[in-house]
């Protein structure tokens, strides 16, 4: 009982690790995205 | 003033001063923000006090602008719209395929780096440890003896560790004695990294949103809290908020434990409420019989203290412009005096005091300055009518066993208790608190004199504590041996001159005990009995009983949450330590420096895991109740033992080790002295010197 209770509590947190590294991940490409888009709009406001 | 004072003021004020200083250069924006949210918080009462008193808002409210002073670092749009936009873009996003494949990509790269590491170290590691061991490995038998690298360490650590863990301690000590220090560093720290800001923005939103309803002004104080709170995050590195996040999330957890084993103590006493007033606990050795036993009655011990307050409270409730406070500090001061001190003299005091008052009508000497005429002497609750005199003597007898400053536990064996009283000259309270932290002060149970519970003769003619048995929890381990039971009983008669388990009356007792102990309806009696057959105990008390009987006990459990993996560190290491310690003590006499270090680090661990488990576990008890007559159904219950209430030393589990002491010190041999059988089958002198009755019989009949 013991060992299985390990094995889910390790199991658990490797998922939780995986799961919020991918919403930090996703909110990362959203921000540097966006970023990306002004810096190319200003770019051709400046020299369009 | 000694020098270690001197020293500790002087680092007080240096240390106040180093934190001013860097609130002033590192974290100057945070008190310019300060100062705006002031501006904030008294523009917005402005407009909440004009809304109130229905004139025109003149005031400008700065509070839904944001700050001049702190910049906008944060990933959050400025307004609303774009927010909402970007929300929807991101849930999009989350559900893309491509997203999702890009995440895998990375953490696949991620997991390729670590195993790469992994595959260098990993082997370097077990070369060192395979070095390590073989050069450890080598015998010797310099008992105690340290080895020159750990002489240089204690002498190294001994002019600089040791001397600085003492002294941090001794401040830290000294801090906790004047903890107003503590108030002023964080108020200092609460300006510096924004908090004080973030709750003077609380108060002026608050003021303006309760005047306009405006939601559309939520999103942008959302947005300036995340620039407010930002300055933590810049302030300091991620492991340390990691270690700041650590402690904050042990203390959630903590009281969730907390909470937990409360919860187990309020369904140990739901289960104790439902006992007659006599149970019985039976099973078999090292079932956790005394244990239970010893619990339960520590729990009825606070039921009974807390039954009497509410029985004060209501009878409070009665009469409530009586000078209640008054009269208890009479009955005190009679008590110490000992002409109060038991139920029947607390009967007999206000019987004087009616008495006196009926001879005199002074209300302000035996009342207390009571108006009679204009509060009254009677109170009907619709069941029946009382006298004030009725009520003074439930209320007195009640005041009597709730403040009685000894335990209420009489017991044939020692029981620790440490209740608190809390008097500051008036109404007193106990801290009942069995899961507290910190020492408190002990005493014991009363020790039962069991002619007080005998009705008939008595062991000791004209006992003078005969008869003065009224109320409290009576606990009487291994019942049966006591009392025996009708087999055992067999040869002993009632007549007989010396007094026995016949003749003194002690069931007559039983069936009868609620009767001195009874106040306000309400019975302050209990007895716990253990034994390990019911049957060992005659049938005529048995009956009385309900007995319990512990059918298994779960393990040692946790009521913490979330320790399951800081459990399973601490036993792997624990447990490898153990065998490279174990194979190093039969090698090496001397003492390592490697050994030191890793059995420091290693007892640390364990002793942490010893002092949580002790803390916060606990272990459940299966048990089946059944009426004494064991004739009904059996029911299953189940009883908690809290490690921490149970196994604070309240009692010894060997509580008649003494009796077997005092022998053995008497006896000139041990067990390395008694004879060894020759093989594997005994021989005739061998079976002879067993003194057995059955081997006896053998060569008697042959």
């Amino acid at each position: 009982m013991k060992t299985v209770k390990r094995i889910v509590a390790i199991v658990l947190v490797i998922v939780t690790a995986v799961a919020v590294g991918y919403l930090v991940f996703t909110g990362n490409r959203l921000t540097v995205g966006s970023e990306h888009t002004t810096a190319y709009l200003s770019e051709r406001c400046l020299y369009g | 003033m000694d020098k270690r004072r001197i020293f500790h003021i002087c680092a007080t004020a240096a240390l106040t001063l180093v934190f001013a200083f860097a609130g002033l250069y590192f974290f100057k924006s945070s008190y310019l923000r300060l100062a705006e949210s002031f501006c904030d918080a008294a523009d917005s009462f402005k407009y909440f006090f004009q809304k109130l008193t229905k004139q025109d808002t003149t005031a400008e409210l700065s509070v839904l602008n944001y700050s001049e002073h702190l910049k906008w670092n944060i990933i959050l749009p400025s307004d609303f719209k774009t927010f909402g936009e970007r929300f929807i873009e991101y849930f999009s996003l989350l559900s893309s395929h491509s997203n999702i494949a890009m995440y895998g990509k990375e953490v696949a790269v991620t997991a390729g780096k670590i195993s790469k590491v992994t595959a260098i170290v990993a082997p370097c590691l077990m070369i060192i440890v395979l070095i390590l061991s073989r050069l450890y490995m080598r015998g010797n038998t310099k008992h105690n003896k340290d080895t020159l690298p750990l002489k240089v360490f204690r002498t190294v650590s001994g002019y600089t560790y040791q001397p600085i863990k003492r002294t941090v301690l001794l401040y830290k000590s000294w801090l906790d004695d004047n903890s107003a220090i503590y108030v002023l560093w964080a108020i200092i720290w609460l300006v510096n990294l924004n908090i004080a800001t973030v709750l003077t923005e609380f108060f002026a939103y608050y003021f303006f949103f309760i005047s306009s309803f405006d939601l559309s002004t939520l999103y942008p104080q959302v947005c300036k809290l995340f620039i407010d709170l930002q300055v933590i995050f810049e302030a300091f590195p991620w492991w340390s908020l990691v270690l700041i996040a650590y402690v904050l999330f042990d203390r959630f957890r903590k009281r969730i434990a907390d909470d937990t084993l409360h919860h187990f103590e309020a369904r140990n006493c739901g289960f104790i409420n439902t006992l007659p007033i006599v149970s019985m606990t039976c099973g078999s050795m090292g079932k956790k019989k005394t244990t239970m036993v010893t619990d339960m009655a520590l729990s009825q011990e606070v039921m009974f203290r807390q039954k009497a307050l509410e029985i004060l409270q209501n009878n409070d409730m009665k009469f409530p412009h009586f000078p209640w406070l008054a009269f208890e500090l009479e009955l005190k001061k009679c008590m110490e005096h000992h002409t109060v001190y038991n139920l029947a003299t607390v009967a007999n005091f206000v019987r004087k005091k009616q008495e006196r008052y009926e001879r005199h009508t002074d209300a302000d000497l035996q009342l207390f300055g009571y108006d009679v005429k204009r509060y009254g002497i009677f109170y009907s609750d619709a069941l029946k009518t009382q006298t004030l005199f009725e009520v003074i003597e439930t209320y007195a007898k009640a005041y009597f066993i709730y403040v009685i400053e000894s335990s209420l536990i009489v017991s044939n064996y020692s029981i620790r208790v440490d209740n608190t009283l809390f008097n500051e000259g008036n109404f007193p309270l106990w801290d009942t608190e069995f899961f507290a932290y910190g020492r408190r002060c002990s005493r014991h149970s009363h020790i039962l004199d069991f002619d007080t519970l005998r009705l008939g003769r008595k062991v000791i003619e004209n006992n003078p504590l005969a008869g003065s048995f009224e109320f409290g929890v009576v606990v009487i381990t291994e019942v049966g041996k006591e009392r025996g039971n009708n087999l055992e009983l067999k040869e002993v008669k009632k007549g007989n001159d010396e007094t026995n388990q016949k003749n003194d009356l002690f069931n007559s007792w039983l069936k009868m005990c609620r009767h001195s102990a009874t106040v306000d309806s309400f019975p302050f009696i209990k007895v716990f009995t253990d034994e390990q057959r019911p049957e060992s105990w005659g049938a005529d008390a048995r009956d009385l009983c309900d007995i319990i009987t512990i059918q298994s006990t779960d393990g040692n459990k946790l009521a913490l949450p979330f320790y399951t993996l800081e459990d399973m560190a601490s036993e792997i290491l624990f447990n490898s330590f153990l065998s490279f310690y174990t194979k190093l003590r039969f090698k090496r006499g001397d003492n390592t420096l490697l050994c030191h270090i890793l059995k420091s680090a290693t007892a640390w661990l364990w002793r942490r895991n010893i002092r949580i488990y002790n803390r916060y576990g606990y272990s459940v008890l299966k048990v089946a109740k059944e009426r004494g007559t064991m004739d009904g159904k059996q029911e299953r219950q189940r009883y908690y033992l809290m490690n921490k209430k149970i196994y604070s030393r309240r009692f010894s589990t060997d509580c008649f080790s003494d009796y077997f002491n005092d022998m053995a010190k008497n006896c000139d041999i041990g067990l390395r002295d008694y004879l060894e059988y020759v093989s594997e089958k005994a021989t005739v002198d061998e079976l002879r010197m067993q003194n057995s009755y059955f081997v006896r019989s053998l060569y008697k009949d042959s």
